[in-house]
């Protein structure tokens, strides 16, 4: 029993501590230009990218994108990856304002809850 | 060109094989066959056709900017194998079909070597380098065609040689493991041929060169360009054991000619298997009695745990899974439907753009090998091979990652079909799946599996289906490959998963990328056979 109450306090904890950087996420993301924006977008892609872990979170962050910057700005991110190709075509199809509708219709926000569900990984 | 009664013969068939004439070889084939030819003859004589120009000198091509352009392996003779395996799965003259496919593919896949460089046509040149649209060098005058016919002779890269029976049988067997290792291509090839040709010698030269071929695997293709094999040493194995089985051993010269020299071909890679080497006496003092003392099946909640690793871990954390599960006791074989369980939650809930499947693909059929080996042989290595299969099916998980997911290339939810798959009846659900798989709609078919497996045990049907389906598509072995090792997996996997397999097989064949989607092989083969 006390380990389960440790648990729940870790999780609890952690919970806390996601919310703190998904807050400070947010306002970095309203901080940041557009170009260097797209510049750490291409961060995610297999040349540049740090490994599989790392590119696997793109989604999470078209999300966090989604839910925190004007579509204007989205619509400029998903020009200049439309720009440089076919082989960027996840990056610039991620911006559509047709997936930013479909992000939105998939989100769950129980009530109570402080903010939408997140998907961590 | 059109065949006549009098231009079909054997040595018309060579040749047309030998040109690159893909139409013409495979419609004398059908002739020959429905001429009464027996079909071990004519894929016996094809095989010994094309034995020669099936070598390659290398798998890579060094370029001056330091990167290495893949070579493609040989695939006739896995395209041989796979369409022999399919054919008790399909009711009557559907049986030829795979058949057919094997041959139309066969005159498109010789001297891939000069094929991307240009020098000879087939599929790849056509379709993978797209010749027809260079600049060539040298200047062919008239203009050549890259679909073939070919305007001269592919080329031998590696010529024929004698055997090597000198020698104990053990000690040849080991000599031969270590030769290609080494890269001795010759050497290596030589003693298989002394040993072949010993009956009582078999089954240990089937273990051994089983094991040499699968124990030769890149650690990863993350970033390798076309350093990597992606267990080609190991399938070409399969396939040559299975097609020499199936021929006969004593006749099989053109199967052993055709894969036994390709197995020390560059690039070999011995990383992981010198990890396992390494590292499996210092877990298990008995590591090479695992096999016969490990014998508990893996709790659900141990294969939850292996398919949550294997498909978000590392690879060390997946190391680190296997001999967990080992440690505990459990079997070999257990451990080793887990990992394929792990690989089709991967396929069925993560894998959308059709080529994400591609490589994938590959390590499913390399994990069908490792478990054929764990099954049929008894080789104190084999839970070496379990590190082996789980890091190929995690590195691929990983090597998918590395590219971000294309919202575009979604697949729609097959429950918007769970409606009208509700109403139709057991065979009209067989139908609606090979029309799905054939136009590749990948909801309509995998709402269309689900259905059937829900409705019923029966499965028989369900694999005549999806092997007919996959016997439409032309010009890549891959196809038929996976499906063998789809029914051999599903045969055998011991845990209440197993259906999963038809559904990854049903993914697969309704999404993955294809070489092509006409059917002029599959129009071929009713000309002949379905009226």
């Amino acid at each position: 029993m006390a380990d389960l109450s440790a648990a729940w306090t870790h999780r609890n904890t952690l919970a806390e501590a996601l919310d703190q950087a998904l807050d400070l996420l947010a306002v970095e993301l309203r901080a940041v230009s557009t170009a260097d924006l797209i510049d750490f977008l291409g961060g995610f892609s297999p040349a540049r990218s740090p490994g599989p872990e790392w590119t696997a979170t793109f989604e999470r962050l078209v999300e966090q994108l989604w839910e925190h910057l004007d579509p204007a700005i989205l619509a400029e991110i998903e020009a200049a990856f439309r720009a440089r190709g076919p082989i960027w075509a996840a990056f610039a199809n991620s911006f559509t304002p047709q997936h930013g509708e479909h992000l939105r219709a998939a989100r769950w926000h129980p009530g109570g809850a402080k903010r939408a569900a997140i998907v961590l990984t | 060109m059109t065949i006549t009664p009098a231009s079909v013969s054997l040595e018309a068939m060579r040749e047309h094989i030998v040109t690159a004439n893909y139409p013409a070889a495979a419609d004398t084939f059908c002739a020959l066959l429905t001429d009464g030819t027996p079909l071990a003859t004519l894929v016996r004589a094809t095989i010994d056709t094309t034995a020669p120009f099936v070598q390659a000198p290398a798998h890579m091509m060094p370029k001056a900017d330091g990167t290495m352009r893949g070579v493609n392996y040989d695939h006739t003779v896995l395209g041989w194998r796979a369409s022999l395996k399919m054919m008790p799965a399909l009711p009557g003259a559907a049986a030829l079909l795979p058949v057919v496919q094997a041959i139309w593919y066969v005159p498109q896949g010789l001297d891939v070597w000069s094929q991307v460089q240009c020098d000879f046509p087939g599929h790849y040149a056509r379709d993978q380098e797209r010749c027809d649209d260079r600049d060539h060098q040298p200047p062919y005058d008239p203009p050549v065609k890259f679909d073939g016919p070919a305007w001269s002779t592919p080329r031998v890269h590696f010529a024929d040689v004698p055997p090597i029976t000198a020698g104990s049988t053990p000690a040849r067997l080991e000599e031969m493991r270590l030769a290609i290792m080494a890269g001795e291509r010759e050497t290596s090839y030589r003693l298989f041929l002394g040993l072949a040709a010993e009956p009582e010698s078999r089954t240990a030269l089937k273990d051994t060169i089983l094991l040499a071929g699968i124990t030769d695997l890149q650690n990863t293709i993350i970033q390798r360009g076309g350093y990597q094999n992606i267990g080609h040493k190991a399938l070409r194995v399969r396939a040559m054991v299975d097609l020499a089985d199936d021929l006969g051993w004593e006749s099989s010269h053109g199967v052993f000619y055709t894969v036994v020299p390709d197995l020390g071909c560059n690039p070999r890679f011995f990383d992981t298997w010198y990890f396992t080497a390494t590292m499996m006496p210092q877990e298990f003092r008995n590591w090479a009695e695992l096999k016969h003392v490990n014998q508990a099946p893996l709790t659900e909640f141990e294969l939850d745990e292996t398919v949550s690793v294997i498909n978000w871990g590392k690879p060390e954390q997946v190391s680190a899974q296997i001999t967990k599960l080992l440690r505990r006791g459990c079997a070999l074989l257990s451990i080793a439907d887990a990992i394929v369980i792990a690989f089709m939650h991967n396929e069925l809930t993560v894998m959308a753009h059709p080529v994400s499947f591609f490589t994938p693909g590959h390590a499913f059929d390399y994990c069908n090998v490792v478990n054929h080996w764990l099954r049929t042989y008894d080789n104190p290595h084999q839970a070496k091979a379990l590190y082996f299969e789980a890091l190929f099916v995690n590195d691929v998980i990983r090597a998918n990652k590395l590219f971000p997911r294309d919202p575009a290339a979604e697949i729609e939810p097959p429950a918007v079909h769970h409606a009208a798959m509700a109403e139709k009846s057991t065979a009209d659900l067989l139908l609606a799946l090979d029309d799905a798989c054939t136009v590749q709609d990948c909801s309509r078919a995998l709402a269309a599996v689900e259905a059937y497996l829900s409705r019923t045990d029966e499965r028989a049907n369900l694999i005549a289906t999806l092997c007919y389906a996959a016997g439409k598509v032309q010009n890549d072995p891959h196809v038929e490959r996976l499906c063998v090792s789809s029914i051999e997996e599903y045969q055998h996997n011991q845990t209440a998963r197993k259906d999963d397999i038809l559904r990854g097989w049903t993914k697969y064949l309704s999404r993955a990328i294809r070489r092509s989607t006409a059917l002029d092989c599959f129009q071929l083969y009713q000309r002949h056979f379905a009226g």
